[in-house]
């Protein structure tokens, strides 16, 4: 029954005159995790994504010393793939996913962007950044002393994306010391709280709530209850839902 | 103008098709949903921290959509529901829309969300610190906070060190912050402008070592951004001008530019205590800029059903360098407002937001390849049903 509702918006849209416009290439924009700078190898052994049509970048966005610069060098790698005629998807992981949200929330651009997807989300800060066992699961950098959930949910305003969607994917499978340091579930890093989008640290064991609980134009991807992933396993995990790994 | 109205038509369509598709109880895949999200209090600990634990939502449909589900199989579907979801959020411009008790992080914009931390050398033993702000500017007082509790019970923490220091952009000495006892309570008030200066927005580290009831030393830490008095770059001036443009409501305030540069303002806007809209301005402002324009979108204040005078309120922004780290100067905050004079609702624009760059992405998402599945369902209005957080 739905099939024929795109053929006709389809008609509608391309027959609207002066709208439509040139469309020259895709790209599959992937931001990785607090403490790199690339999305390939790493912990979560990230690799690019392979859809027909659409070639996968490895955004070079330095996670290593501040959100400025991490924002900066995304701002950047928009400007380069998802403007002008180019559209691009963007692909994110853990802290990755903070630094394509305040960026979309900082500038004013109207970049290309189908949408985001943000796997393992540390959008709402993680709780573990201030602990010593951050420096297992993060690397350890000077970044990752700057995670927690009052510097990013503190930081800008998560509910201007600029008008793109962000598609919340995230892990339930914590680790030994989860239910100790993190409220709710968690994937051993991040909670729900922060990888669903949520608009406030609540303590959730479950990702489906009124939509008004999340920030805006947030929105959970693929299931309720989270998949069966550590925080690690959650960095391809969207991309291989979405077909591409 | 043809365009325009047969682009208005399209959406018409494209929303009448699709627009309820989470409204019926259905996923994106179609699967059916029982939806009863209820967050109940499970004897929370006043005093462990401002986030009590919750009870998760009930979910009929326990079960996981299958991995191997190709989302080849559903594209056509999946870029329905994307395209329809986008028509929803797209009625209102991205910076001004609607503003609701949910949007706790608007209400509270300054707000810092530390929770209870258990010792790692003893569960039972557990430590929250914590401020009445996160982000300090010019004179303001920081307000910390250390609470110890052993089985529930609190109790008094022994401070053996507590120091300020600057992390960011360069890491600072180290200077002393005394706290005293109220109660059981640590508690440390002062200005950081007493203590710190510099040029351009500072990050702080606040930590805390301390023993409690002869167990093992702990050290605690949390983050503050605070913009020093020189490095305020604005004020506003406290006046205001209104006027309906366009079908929206556009209220410029007055503000006063020592620094010229890119700035981000956001703002709140009330009627008779309930929350109607937030807003946001991005753009340059020069020395000589004296305003900067809020808009307040028509037919976001037509679907709240309340009509002015408004209250705009909680003014707060700061201005932008993407060449530094920390890249934001705040400018500095009081507690201005502004009533406007009564409107009737009918003066307000009930039209969705129309742009060429929304058009532009309409028709992105009608090709787009790839179209994730959403889980997220609209609940059906079940009277409290509603998460609701309990202080």
């Amino acid at each position: 029954m739905r099939a024929p509702w795109v053929s006709a918006v389809a008609c509608i849209g391309f027959g609207l005159g002066g709208v439509s416009s040139v469309h020259a290439a895709d790209y599959f924009v992937q931001v990785s995790g607090v403490c790199s700078d690339g999305f390939v190898g790493g912990k979560g052994e990230g690799s690019l994504a392979n859809f027909a049509g659409i070639t996968s970048i490895d955004a070079d966005v330095n996670q290593d010393n501040s959100m400025a610069q991490a924002t900066s060098d995304l701002r950047a790698v928009l400007d380069t793939y998802c403007s002008g005629d180019d559209w691009c998807y963007v692909y994110t992981y853990s802290n990755g996913g903070a630094v394509a949200s305040r960026t979309l929330s900082l500038y004013d651009t109207d970049w290309n962007i189908y949408w985001v997807m943000s796997s393992g989300s540390n959008e709402g800060g993680s709780e573990l950044a201030r602990t010593g066992i951050a420096a297992d699961i993060f690397l350890g950098c000077d970044l990752a002393s700057d995670i927690t959930p009052s510097d990013h949910r503190g930081g800008w305003n998560h509910n201007d994306t600029n008008g793109n969607t962000f598609y919340m994917v995230a892990g339930e499978d914590g680790w030994w010391y989860s239910s100790f340091l993190l409220p709710g579930e968690d994937d051993g890093a991040v909670a729900f709280h922060s990888a669903g989008g949520f608009n406030s640290t609540f303590n959730v064991d479950s990702l489906c709530f009124d939509q008004s609980f999340y920030y805006d134009n947030h929105v959970v991807a693929f299931t309720c209850e989270g998949f069966p992933d550590d925080h690690y396993e959650t960095k391809m995990r969207g991309i291989c839902e979405l077909g591409g790994c | 103008m043809l365009a325009g109205a047969a682009l208005v038509a399209s959406l018409a369509v494209v929303y009448a098709l699709f627009g309820s598709t989470e409204e019926d109880g259905l996923d994106d895949t179609g699967s059916a949903i029982a939806i009863a999200p209820t967050k109940q209090q499970l004897s929370p600990t006043a005093e462990e921290s401002g986030r009590q634990p919750s009870q998760p939502a009930l979910f009929a449909n326990q079960n996981r959509p299958e991995p191997s589900r190709s989302m080849k199989d559903d594209l056509e579907h999946r870029r329905e529901s994307m395209l329809a979801r986008y028509l929803r959020e797209a009625r209102f411009p991205p910076n001004s829309r609607p503003l609701t008790w949910s949007h706790e992080d608007l209400l509270n914009p300054n707000q810092r969300h530390e929770q209870a931390k258990r010792s790692e050398d003893n569960p039972d033993i557990r430590y929250l610190l914590t401020a009445d702000r996160y982000a300090v500017v010019g004179p303001q007082s920081l307000v910390a906070t250390l609470d110890v509790w052993k089985d529930d019970v609190p109790l008094s923490p022994a401070i053996q060190a507590a120091h300020i220091r600057v992390v960011k952009p360069e890491l600072g000495p180290l200077v002393p912050i005394t706290f005293g006892l109220d109660g059981e309570r640590a508690i440390a008030r002062f200005q950081p402008s007493a203590l710190l200066d510099g040029p351009h927005t500072l990050k702080l580290q606040l930590s805390v070592t301390f023993d409690a009831d002869n167990e093992a030393r702990q050290s605690t830490a949390i983050n503050i951004e605070y913009t020093p008095s020189e490095s305020i770059p604005a004020r506003f001036t406290g006046g205001f001008s209104e006027r309906v443009d366009a079908g929206s409501l556009l209220v410029d305030a007055e503000i006063e530019v020592y620094r010229p540069g890119y700035y981000v303002v956001d703002a709140n806007l009330w009627s008779n205590g309930e929350p109607v809209a937030w807003t946001r301005f991005k753009g340059e402002l020069s020395a000589a800029s004296k305003s900067l324009p809020l808009e307040f979108f028509g037919k976001v204040l037509r679907e709240s059903g309340l009509a002015g005078p408004y209250l705009v309120a909680q003014l707060r922004g700061f201005r932008f360098d993407e060449a530094r780290a920390p890249d934001q100067d705040r400018i500095e905050t009081a507690e201005l407002s502004h009533e406007t004079l009564p409107y009737a609702l009918e003066v307000f624009s009930d039209q969705d937001w129309d742009s060429e760059r929304k058009r532009r992405k309409i028709e992105a998402l009608q090709r787009a390849t790839l179209a994730p599945p959403s889980g997220m369902v609209k609940p059906q209005h079940q009277p409290g049903s509603s998460p609701v957080e309990i202080e």
